[in-house]
């Protein structure tokens, strides 16, 4: 099992590096001269020459991006040209919102989402069912900054149960986190309902059955736990997910995270910093990716077996042959 | 299969047509399309863009449907134009991503060996950055105006295309009369485009509608944030971000495009489903 975590920690080098250069790559296709921006309009041309010179621009965007990461091991990502400030501690400072924000909405779909499905599964074509069933479609259709805007309108200006924007406390979050959730949510509904129902179609749950075990028992000791299996790497799939989703629901709510940032760095044209926050974002994303992958094989006998003992399978192979 | 005498078409709109919530979907969205295709014939363009500061901010009325916004322009008028925006966009991106991912995702699945490889790693790199990130991070390079909003969203979407092109062509390659059409010399585009692709036509048509849900809500997201599409232009995502500024009194502006916008993708989704299941019955539940 150590071998074959080693194994894909070691394949995420290559995506991370690709990560890393597609969004360098694309960055590097805005026509500004970073130069130019620095030095202002009224800079002279040998000046800003000079300056590319400095800073590399004049190097073919390998040798750029090589630079650029060996940089980043190394913990510097640039400066901000807005404020002057290394971005690497800008992102730092703003990531542990974004983060809080994903990580409660990822809990909100997994906590009620998950029940609810069953239930619906359980119970098939019951009002429960239905009504499970309308709302995720009507969740999947909803932009979620809008609902978010609609929360806010009810629960914060009318109610006043919570306030409408900023993050200082656990009570600021609980609106971003449900609007964030709200298409994991139905994700999550539908993804363990679909598969509790072939889960409980299976001979295996008749035969219990038939041998007297309460129904009850049987979802919760038999079906249930072959069915989490794909909704577990659902839920960690969406994480990467709800990263980006954030970058518009911070600004709904106002929340001073990774998405407000890439938000302002955009329109300030601020590029070391936008390139550096949605590398940063993609990278997270892919390795929580990465990860989910590894502990569902961990988790899931029939996948574990494969990677663990090969030779036993290798055999059984040889008799199926 | 249905009953004799069927075509292969009436066959999938027999199936198509049972499912209600499809049907309905369908009218609505083709009332929608017809709303934004005849704007101008229903609506003066002049309501939309031009300013009158005497109207600003009304409450819904006989008059205006929907109130007025900041500057007095009528929110109906503004969200009928909109529409036309909003599905312009997304048709315009969801065909460009899946013409660039369709073909890529075919020349992967069909050629096989090297060139699959590379292009699926290349693929699996573009999807392991989640959507939005990836038409910001085009947005963040070329600026923010409508064209590269299309370019920014075909980038985002079109390894989605690929994947799901190739995943319908690989069970496709090996059968006999592919080998067939090869063995009469047929050449390697005739065969894809003339043999492969009508087989795979099924998930290509439904991966297309409910990907044109997706991006509206994008589209409407980046515009809400400031990098999609530029006011004073009439969109969904644009409309939001204004009214949101005067939420706290005028809450009656924040209503209509959201429900604009969530309609429209309920209806594409819906029809999404309803054409899987009717293009293969095989997959319902």
């Amino acid at each position: 099992m150590f071998k074959y975590i080693l194994k894909r920690l070691v394949m995420l080098i290559p995506i991370i590096l690709g990560i890393s250069f597609l969004i360098f790559f694309v960055m590097s296709l805005s026509p500004g001269d970073p130069a130019r921006i620095i030095l202002g309009e009224y800079a002279t041309q040998e000046d800003v020459e000079a300056l590319r010179e400095e800073m590399g621009l004049n190097d073919s965007l390998i040798v750029q991006y090589a630079r650029y990461i060996f940089k980043a091991i190394r913990g510097d990502l640039g400066t901000s040209y807005q404020t002057g400030q290394p971005v690497i501690r800008e992102i730092l400072e703003r990531f542990p919102f974004t983060f809080k924000l994903a990580i409660g909405a990822v809990m909100i779909a997994v906590v009620l989402g998950i029940p609810i499905g069953i239930i619906s599964a359980v119970k098939q074509y019951s009002w429960i069912d239905n009504l499970s069933m309308v709302v995720s479609m009507i969740l999947t259709s909803m932009p979620g900054f809008w609902y978010g805007l609609m929360l806010m309108i009810i629960f914060a200006l009318n109610l006043r149960w919570f306030p409408s924007t900023g993050a200082s406390s656990f009570k600021h979050y609980v609106l971003p986190c449900i609007t964030l959730s709200c298409n994991t949510f139905a994700l999550m509904i539908r993804t363990t309902r679909s598969t509790m129902l072939e889960e409980i179609r299976q001979d295996y749950v008749r035969t219990a059955k038939a041998k007297g075990a309460r129904a009850m028992r049987v979802i919760a000791k038999h079906s249930l736990r072959n069915a989490l299996l794909p909704v577990i790497t659902v839920a960690g799939m969406q994480f990467g997910i709800l990263l980006g989703g954030a970058v518009v629901i911070e600004s709904v709510f106002s929340i001073p995270g990774l998405g407000t940032y890439v938000v302002n760095a955009v329109k300030l044209k601020d590029t070391p910093s936008v390139t550096a926050a949605i590398m940063f974002i993609g990278v997270i994303g892919g390795v929580v990716n990465l990860i989910v992958d590894v502990l569902y094989t961990y988790i899931d006998p029939r996948l574990k077996s494969r990677y663990v003992k090969p030779k036993a399978v290798s055999r059984s192979e040889k008799e199926a042959a | 299969m249905e009953k004799k005498g069927r075509s292969q078409s009436g066959a999938i709109w027999f199936r198509f047509q049972k499912n209600k919530l499809a049907l309905i979907s369908l009218v609505i969205l083709g009332a929608i399309v017809l709303a934004a295709l005849f704007a101008n014939v229903l609506i003066d363009p002049e309501l939309v863009t031009t300013t009158n500061s005497s109207l600003r901010l009304q409450t819904p009325s006989a008059e205006h449907w929907f109130g007025t916004d900041l500057y007095g322009r009528d929110v109906l008028a503004r969200i009928v134009y909109g529409a036309r925006v909003s599905l312009t966009v997304s048709v315009t991106a969801v065909f460009g991503a899946l013409i660039v991912g369709g073909l890529l995702g075919a020349v992967a699945a069909y050629f096989g060996g090297h060139v699959e490889n590379i292009i699926m790693r290349i693929m699996d790199i573009f999807m392991a950055i989640p959507s939005l990130v990836m038409a910001i991070a085009v947005v963040a390079a070329l600026g923010a105006s409508t064209v590269n909003l299309v370019v920014a969203l075909i980038v985002a979407r079109a390894p989605q295309f690929a994947r799901v092109v190739r995943s319908a062509i690989l069970p496709i390659r090996d059968l006999e009369y592919v080998e067939a059409a090869t063995a009469c010399g047929t050449s390697h585009r005739r065969i894809i485009l003339r043999h492969i692709l009508p087989n795979v036509l099924g998930p290509i048509i439904v991966q297309t509608t409910l990907q044109m849900g997706h991006c509206i809500i994008q589209i409407a997201g980046l515009s809400f944030v400031g990098l999609g599409i530029q006011p004073p232009t009439p969109e969904w995502g644009s409309m939001l971000s204004e009214a949101r500024e005067y939420m706290r009194r005028y809450s009656f502006l924040v209503v209509p495009p959201g429900l604009a916008i969530m309609i429209t993708v309920f209806c594409f989704n819906r029809i999404g489903d309803g054409l899987r299941d009717a293009l293969d019955p095989k997959l319902k539940n």
